[in-house]
Parts: structure tokens; sequence; C-alpha cells
């Protein structure tokens, strides 16, 4: 049928000089095509189908989500896609503004020349003589692909392009969050401005019920100016009299509906009532011109008529007036701005944005403090923990580690694990041929290498002893650099009996996915690998999927939630595990829509939250998150509903977690210290004067530090911040957002304009510039060509100090070593104290000089420490392991790895003196051989033990102490 | 003065033929051939345009107004002036009060 049709439109005539007719050589031709296309809808559709069930069965199995209900919100994304699609149908049978228009433009060529013939004058147009109106079929036809295609675009937007996420509005409404009932109040807010706190209490409100009646009414108003533009352009044509005007002014209308429905979004000064009076005034005049030419286009016109001249001038009087009043009332209150900022400006609108846009942001908890309030951290826990290695460093001496040929670093990550600070560098895939879809697919699996390096002493470590993990487990789930594919590429495990894994290990986990049948075929054939599509080495092959963690995790999150972009390691070793996790940190970004949520003199206007975290065991893939949020907003409340199966943060987990930075936000993105930098100014002439606004200096950003306060350590969140525009760069105060089990507590430590004790603080930049310009630093530039590393400010025993390690590296070319020859110690609140350099290879790197105690920096001085415990006691120490005994008693074990755990070391070794050692109970006659002995079992690891002899059965009664080996 | 001007319109509208045109308070009438009569381009009946002119010599304020509107409105001028009035407020709407 269709082909006979297309052919009738070709004519069916004769090729001149052909035999044969037309007709029959090309009928085969339309049947192809069409087979071709349905062939090619099919496969892709059999694609599309064949990659949700693997993403749906993937993180069922592995994380316990619900892809599919996560992604398309239940199914609501289709739903609501058919409804809004629904509107831009016409629902006059027959009638298509677009084909109206067309045919009216189609007419313009019937044109009409004066007598006498062509050439004679210019042409004249008329209206065609004929409207033909398209068929019930091509009219249905019509609308149904205009539906279907609008259905597909609304279904991969959420909504309507470039409106936002209507899906999860609707999902939140349905849900139960806002309530109808309050949209009367959210609709006349401009003329009765609530207070912050139901500012605050409406938002919900705000962001679902009223935001699902302002999308229908802008997606509306879209339908309506088009399809009265299409109208315009026919009206216009066709010479329709004053229809043109109608079609005008509806057109109109819809623009300043759009505007006015939004005017409770805005933020509210005094002048709120009469923007709201004028627009209102704007909207009915364009209304009644709308309705007033659609009147008169459809009769006789009357222009002599007393009464309607009468009603043209009072309605024009009317809105000259009312606009008149609310524009002058407008524009008078904003000439006063200045001489009027706080009844005008601060109480109806700065003072609430400063409270809601905190709320909002997250940092309404926020603790302020002076900067001279800042915890004295003990100076021996302190020093040990400097961070002398930066990223960078780290970076290039990592890579001589490496050691094969097929692995690269990926970003390196900062980490705190059991009191000692890492840079922990995981590697990727560096594929000798990236061609070679073997080698990518089937052979280099995993990653088997995780560089540790310690920050203070720059030495390496192993992840088993930083981690306290029996083995280092194998990478098949990793991160990727940018714009490299490493992890991103699925792998086949146990494909080949041929082909083995890199390094002749094999994947013992569960997979993602197996392709079996079919399944398999068709997901090889995409690839072009016709082997493994149609005669593989076995009907069923293993996958793993999406194994890139950011990715992995990517997929699950709904509109709103958002990765952090970075990851680090974690383990669950505290509570007996042997497993390393990657930890992709997920936090709330939702924008919200009213201007009392904005930021002055910022673009922030999100609701800001950390949500969670979700953990990615980095040898099976296994997903589990955990939220930190908590039910005291909606958002959060909402998110959760998604996650059933993320519980709370356990114990293990917690004193690892660290706040996210970019949430804080960084030279990139915005995020909740950029919103205080302004915020915490809640004074309306210093916030007037934005003497007292910060910014965050261009050469730092969030660092994580371990935060001495007393004798307890944290790993906390640092952001120095300058007063903005400040020339002086002085120290304007100290952001510090904790970590483990106080995780997210904010504390401002604020200086001010003169500092302490009248001293004005030394910010970063001076910081660097001190390390520039001193003379002594200079020399050692000059002589070694060092560069400054990071600038990190610690509390040394209640006083700020700066250090700034220096590093030399190969001039060019690719360096792989790298040496921190000194470091530069600079008093923050002295600027005429002199820089301290500390070489690295003198003792004085113990204590930079700050304090005249030695500091326990290392593990020999702490094992030096045990053993002086024992001697104390006038008890004999033998090094000598002890092998031949019946019974082996393992009494205690502790970790002294740093020196905050020298306390309870120190009381579980004497508790074993007092209680064994020196308990002639269990020693009977004394000690065998008459000493203790001790010995190393494992690197970074001591025992103390002692051999008692009773009846010819030998007893052997032990301690460990894990000194690490740094 | 109002008197004599209107006589001498109502003299000038009911002849029988006038080539020069009649001004009325600014406003240009002139007779066509059909009967009709342009003031200041637009088309009207006779009647009407007696009356319109009646209007516009009118001490009235409001008449006169009103005869203004009609020739506005008949002439395109009114429209004219309604679609940059249009204009001017949605500019207004949106650049001036839209936040």
């Amino acid at each position: 049928m269709l082909a006979s049709y297309l052919i009738d439109l070709q004519g069916g005539d004769d090729f001149p000089g052909s035999q044969v007719p037309i007709r029959e050589r090309h009928r085969i031709l339309p049947w192809a095509l069409l087979a071709l296309v349905l062939v090619i809808v099919g496969l892709y559709a059999a694609s599309v189908w064949l990659n949700w069930t693997i993403l749906e069965t993937m993180y069922n199995a592995k994380a316990g989500l619900d892809w599919f209900g996560i992604n398309f919100y239940g199914g609501l994304t289709f739903l609501v896609a058919a409804i809004l699609a629904l509107l831009f149908v016409n629902p006059f049978p027959r009638r298509s503004d677009l084909f109206e228009s067309f045919n009216a433009l189609i007419g313009l060529q019937y044109r009409q020349t004066p007598y006498g013939g062509y050439g004679s004058g210019v042409p004249q147009r008329r209206v065609r003589p004929m409207y033909i109106r398209p068929s019930k079929l091509l009219w249905g036809f019509w609308q149904l692909l205009k539906w279907t295609i609008l259905f597909g675009i609304f279904s991969v937007y959420n909504g309507f392009p470039g409106f936002g996420n209507f899906t999860i509005v609707v999902d939140m409404a349905l849900k139960g969050y806002g309530s109808w009932g309050l949209v009367p109040q959210v609709a006349f807010l401009p003329l009765s401005p609530g207070s912050s706190s139901e500012i605050i209490s409406l938002i919900p409100t705000m962001e679902i019920q009223y935001q699902i009646l302002v999308y229908f009414a802008l997606v509306l108003m879209v339908v309506l100016a088009l399809r009265f533009f299409l109208k315009f352009i026919r009206d216009v044509v066709i010479r329709a009299g004053d229809k043109w005007l109608r079609d005008i002014f509806v057109a109109l209308s819809a623009v300043v509906f759009a505007v006015f429905i939004g005017i409770p979004y805005w933020g509210m000064d005094v002048t709120i009532p009469y923007e709201w009076g004028a627009v209102a005034t704007v909207l009915v005049a364009f209304i009644a011109m709308a309705i007033f030419f659609h009147l008169s286009s459809s009769k006789e016109t009357i222009p002599l008529a007393q009464r309607r001249r009468t009603a043209i001038i009072v309605a024009a009087a009317i809105i000259i007036i009312l606009l008149l009043f609310n524009i002058g009332a407008v524009t008078y209150y904003r000439l006063n701005f200045n001489n009027n900022y706080i009844a005008y400006q601060w109480n109806p609108l700065v003072s609430k944005q400063v409270q809601v846009a905190s709320w909002a942001a997250g940092i309404q908890n926020m603790t302020y403090s002076s900067i001279d309030q800042i915890p004295p951290g003990n100076a021996s826990i302190t020093l040990p923990l400097i961070r002398n290695w930066d990223s960078n460093s780290s970076y290039t001496q990592s890579q001589n580690v490496i050691g094969v040929n097929w692995l690269q670093l990926s970003a390196p990550s900062i980490a705190y694990v059991y009191g000692q600070e890492y840079w922990v560098t995981p590697t990727t895939f560096l594929y000798p041929d990236t061609n070679d879809w073997i080698g990518v697919h089937l052979i280099y699996t995993h990653s088997s290498k995780i560089i540790l390096l310690n920050t203070h002493t720059g030495q390496f470590v192993n992840v088993t002893q930083a981690y306290r993990i029996p083995t280092q487990p194998l990478m098949y789930y990793g991160e990727d650099l940018s714009q490299t594919t490493g992890f991103s590429n699925d792998v086949y495990v146990h494909a080949a009996p041929n082909v083995q894994e890199i390094e002749g290990v094999s994947y013992n986990g569960p997979p993602d996915y197996t392709l079996c049948g079919a399944q398999r075929s068709l997901w090889f054939l995409e690839q072009f690998q016709f082997g493994y599509a149609f005669s593989p080495p076995q009907d069923c092959i293993q996958m793993l999927h999406d194994r890139e963690v950011f990715d992995r995790v990517q997929n699950v999150l709904i509109g709103g939630l958002v990765e952090d972009g970075s990851t680090y390691l974690v383990s669950d070793s505290p509570a007996g595990g042997k497993n390393l996790y990657f930890a992709i940190q997920v936090y709330v970004d939702y924008p919200l829509h009213s201007g009392f949520a904005n930021v002055p003199y910022t673009q922030i206007q999100s609701y800001l939250r950390f949500f969670g975290v979700v953990l990615v065991n980095v040898a099976t893939g296994q997903m589990q998150g955990y939220t930190v949020a908590g039910n005291d907003n909606f958002l959060s409340s909402f998110y959760k509903q998604y996650y059933p199966s993320w519980g709370t943060v356990p114990s293990w987990l917690q004193s690892q977690l660290r706040y996210p930075d970019q949430l804080l936000g960084n030279q990139v993105f915005q995020g909740q210290l950029d919103a205080d930098f302004i915020l915490h100014v809640n004074q309306p002439s210093v916030f007037r004067s934005q003497s007292d606004f910060f910014e965050r200096p261009t050469n730092t950003e969030v660092l994580y530090i371990p935060f001495v306060a007393g004798n307890n350590v944290s790993f906390d969140a640092v952001q120095l911040v300058e007063f903005q525009s400040s020339t002086g760069k002085n120290l304007a105060g100290l952001y510090v957002i904790s970590g483990g089990k106080n995780l997210g507590q904010m504390t401002l430590y604020q200086s001010n304009a003169t500092g302490i004790n009248s001293s004005p603080l030394f910010g970063p930049t001076a910081a660097l510039s001190a390390f520039g310009s001193d003379y002594a630093t200079q020399q050692a530039v000059t002589l070694t060509r060092a560069t400054p590393g990071n600038i990190l400010l610690y509390p040394v025993n209640g006083h700020l100090y700066y250090f700034i390690p220096a590093y030399v590296r190969q001039a060019s070319g690719t360096s792989v070593v790298e040496r921190n020859p000194f470091v530069d110690v600079i008093n923050a609140q002295n600027s005429s104290a002199p820089v301290r350099l500390i070489y690295t290879n003198s003792s004085a790197i113990n204590t930079y000089d700050l304090t005249q105690n030695p500091i326990f920096t290392n593990s020999t001085l702490r094992a030096q420490y045990v053993s002086g415990l024992f001697t104390s006691q006038h008890i004999a120490l033998t090094n000598s392991t002890v092998t031949s005994v019946n019974i082996v008693n393992n009494i205690a074990s502790a970790t002294y790895q740093v020196d905050s755990e020298q306390n309870a070391t120190t009381s579980m070794v004497k508790h074993f003196i007092s209680a064994y050692v020196q308990n002639s109970t269990i020693t009977g006659s004394g000690l065998a051989f008459g000493t203790l002995f001790y010995w190393v079992p494992s690197p970074g690891t001591v025992d103390y033990g002692f051999v008692v002899s009773s009846l010819g059965v030998t007893k052997l009664y032990y301690i460990s102490v894990i000194v690490g080996t740094t | 003065m109002s008197q004599s001007r209107d006589a001498d319109f109502d003299s000038w509208i009911r002849s029988r033929y006038s080539g020069r045109p009649f001004y009325v308070s600014g406003h240009k009438f002139e007779k066509s051939q059909s009967g009709s009569v342009l003031i200041d381009k637009a088309t009207f009946e006779l009647e009407e345009a007696i009356e319109l002119g009646h209007m516009l010599l009118s001490i009235n304020p409001v008449s006169r107004l009103s005869a203004q509107v009609a020739i506005w409105e008949k002439n395109g001028t009114l429209v004219k002036f309604v679609l940059v009035f249009a204009i001017l407020l949605l500019l207004i709407v949106i650049l001036f009060l839209r936040r």
C-alpha cells in the first residue's frame, strides 16, 4: 500500500529509453528501506532494553536499589511527559495553527496584477480563494507525531527544556510534601510579605504546589504565545481585520502573565506591592486589549459609538493612572534607597535574605568565634602531623613506585587513617595498546597498586599497614583520570580459558551481570565482536559493568543530588573487616526559586546539604550508602525515600568521614562557605559597607588537616579567608568544618580588622609573599631552585603558624623524584617576626624550632619509649623471637603510632607489668631465663613477652604494640 | 467665535462641492467624489463627519477628545499608539520591574 502510494507519487513514467517500466524495477526498494528502518529501530529498542535490564539487575544485586524507579521516578517521568505533551495538541479537530499559517504564506503567491498585464505595476496580494483544511487522518497523524516527539523530549528533560525538572516536583507533591492550602498565601506574598521564618516554612509549598501551578502556566503560556504568533502570521497575510492585533495582545498577555505568576518568587523590598500592581495593571490592560480587538474584529466597526469611545477613554485613563501610581511609587522608593536603606531594603529584604539564605545554604548552625579562641593544640601531637609533602610532590614521588608499565596514577587524595595522615594515590590503567579489545576488556581487568605516602615524613607506607587489612584487595573498581578511559571500560571475567587476567589472577567476586544467549549476541554485536556474539567460548559471559566509581554512583542519583568531585579510601578494618572502599560523597544542591534564598552579590540560590556517602567496594563493586542528613527538611526527607537501603553511618565509618570540599566551595564551584563569606554579616551598616565580606584567596582552597584540640585530633576541613579585595592580604578568618564524630560542625574563627593584640594577621597570600622575600629562603631557593608547596596554617600551642614546604624537582622533562629540602615556618600573628627556615635533614624538623622538648616523631623513638617502661621497672629485655612453647597467651595489643596514643599504650604496658610480669601467681618462681623478650613479628609491630614453665609445660604471655614504621 | 466657526463648518460641509479642504481644530476635512468625507485621511460618512466637526468645535473637552479618538481610530493612529504603548509597557515589565 505504502509502496504503491510512493510510486504513484512518482507518476509511474518509464525512464526514456528503458524497456522496463519504472514501477516494476523499483517495487522492492520501498520495502527494503522500510525493512531497514524497522531493523534499525528494533535493534535500538533491543539495545535500550538490554542496557536497562543490565543496570536494573546490577544495582538491585550490588546496591539494593531500583535503578529504573530512581531514574524515572517510578515511571512518573513518562506520565508527566505525556501530560505536558498533551498541552501542545490542538483540541479542535482538523485545526492546525501551523498548517493555517503555512497555508496563508503559500497564499502569498496568489497575486493579482493590475489590468494591463504583467510588469505594469506592483503586484497586489489577495486572499487565497480557498482554505484547505487538513483531513482528519492527516490532522490526527500530525497531532500524534507532535505528541510523540514532545513526549520524547520531555521524558529526556523530565519536563520542558530550560524550565527545570518538573517530574521531581510532581513526585514530591504526590508523596505529601508541601500544602495546597498554603498556595494562596504564597500567591499573595507580594502584598503581604512574611517574616523570614514564615518564608522558610513556605518554601516547601513554593517549591512544590505553587511551582506546579507556575510550571503548568508557563508551558501553557508558551503554547498560547506560539499559537497566537502563528495566528498573527495567518491574519496579517490574509488581512483578517483587527485579528492580528488580537493575536499580538494574546501573545503579549501570555508573556506578562508568565512574569506576573512568578512575582511571589521575587526578593521583596519595600517596592514589591507596587511592582505587583504595575505588572497586574499591564496584564489586565493587555487582556482587555486582546478582548477588545477580538470583539472588534468579529463585527462591523462603529467608530462613532459614543458609549464605546467613552469606555475606551475611561479604561485608558484608569490604566494610565494605575500605572503612573505604581511605577511612580517604585521610582520614588528606588530613588530613596540610599537614604532609607534600613527601612526600604534591609528590613523587608536583605535581613530576611541573611536568614533564609543561611538556612538554604545549610550554614544556619555556624558557630562564630574569635580567632584567639582557636583551640591550643598539643604541640607534641600537632608537629608530627604537619604536612611537609603536598599533593603535587606526593604525585611526583609516587610515580616511581608504580613498578609496571600498564598502570598510572589517579589523583591523590588526602586521608587520615588510624591517627596518621597520608596521600593515598590509587592507580588506573595505562593500556599498552588501547585498540587491543582483548587487552582492554579481558586482560587488564584490575589495578593492584595503591600508593600511600606519609604526608609528614614523605615515606611510603604499605596500604595493608596503614589501613590494617591483611592484604591489599585487587581493584576491579576505581577512579579514572579525566579524559581517559580505564575503569569505565567493561571487563569480562572467566570469559576465555586461553586468556588470563594480568598478574595471573582471577576475579572471585559476583559479576555485575551475566550475558547469555540472545543478550550476549546483541551486546557483543554492538561492539562488533562477532566471535563473542555468535561463537563464544561459553554461552554465558560474566561482566563487570560501570566500574568507574563516580559513574557507578551517579547512575543512581536523582535530580538535585550531586557527587563531590573527590573521593577517598576508607576501610572497615575497625569493625574487623578486610575491605577497602571508595567513599563517594553525595550532597543536595537543589535550586530554590525564592529570591529570599539568594545570597546577595552571588549566584548562590540553592538548598545545600551534605546528604550521605556511598561506599564502593574496590574489589567487588558492592555499593552501600549511608545518609548523614537529618529529616529536618522536605528535601532530605524526600530523597531518603528513594534510598531505603541506606542506613545511618556506622561508628567504624564515622571516624573516617570528612566534609565534602566541593559542597563547601572551591575556586570553581560556589558552596556553603561562599554563602557565609557574605551572610556572616548581620549588621545593616556593615553589610551595606561590604567591609566585612570575605573572599577565598586565589592560591588556596579547602584543605583537610588533622586539627588538634588539646590532645584530641579530628580530620577537619579548613578554609582560610581574606577580607574582600583587601590590599593588605590580611587573614580575616579561619573556617573549620569538623570531620569524624563531629561531622559537619562548622566554626568560623574570625579575626577583626586589627587582629590579635592589635596586630593584623598574615593572610596566606602575605605568607607566600614572606616566603618569597625572606633573605635566607631566597638564598636556599637560589641554591636549590626550590618552589613553594601548600600553605597550611596550624595552631601550635595556641599560636598560629604557616608552614610552607619547598620542593626541588627536575626543571624540565618528566620528573619522578622530588625532594623537600626545607620548610618555612611563618608567624601568622607577627608580621615582623623572622621566617624560620627549617632544613628537613636537621634535627630541627622534629620541633620546627617551636618547642624545646623533643617530639616523638618516629617509630624508633616510640619503641624506645615502650621499652623504657619495662627497663624503668628493672625488667631485663632481650631481643629474641620465642618459638618453642606449648601455650601462647596474647594478653593485649595497643596501637602507638601517634603521640596521642601514648597514654593508652602506657596504661596497657603498666597493666601487663603489674598483672603478669610482676605477678608471682603467674610467674611462680620467676621469669624463665630471667628476662623479658621482645621481637618484631611484622614491620611496625613489637611484641613483648615472657615464658614461664610449670610441670614441663611452657607458656608464653605477651603483648603487641604497633608503633608503625615511620 | 465658536458659533461663527460652527456656521462656517456647516456651510462648507453642506455645500455641494468644495475643492478646498476645511480645517477644524487642526484636523483636515476633505470631500471625496463619492460623497464621503476624509478627516485626516480617515474616511467618514457625511453625517459622521458633521457630528465629528461639531464635537471638535465643542467647548466640552471630553467631546473634543472623543472626536479625536474617533479620528485616530479610523485613520490607524490609535492602533500605532496602542502598539507603541504596549511595547513600552512590556519593556517596563521586563527591564524595570522584573527581577
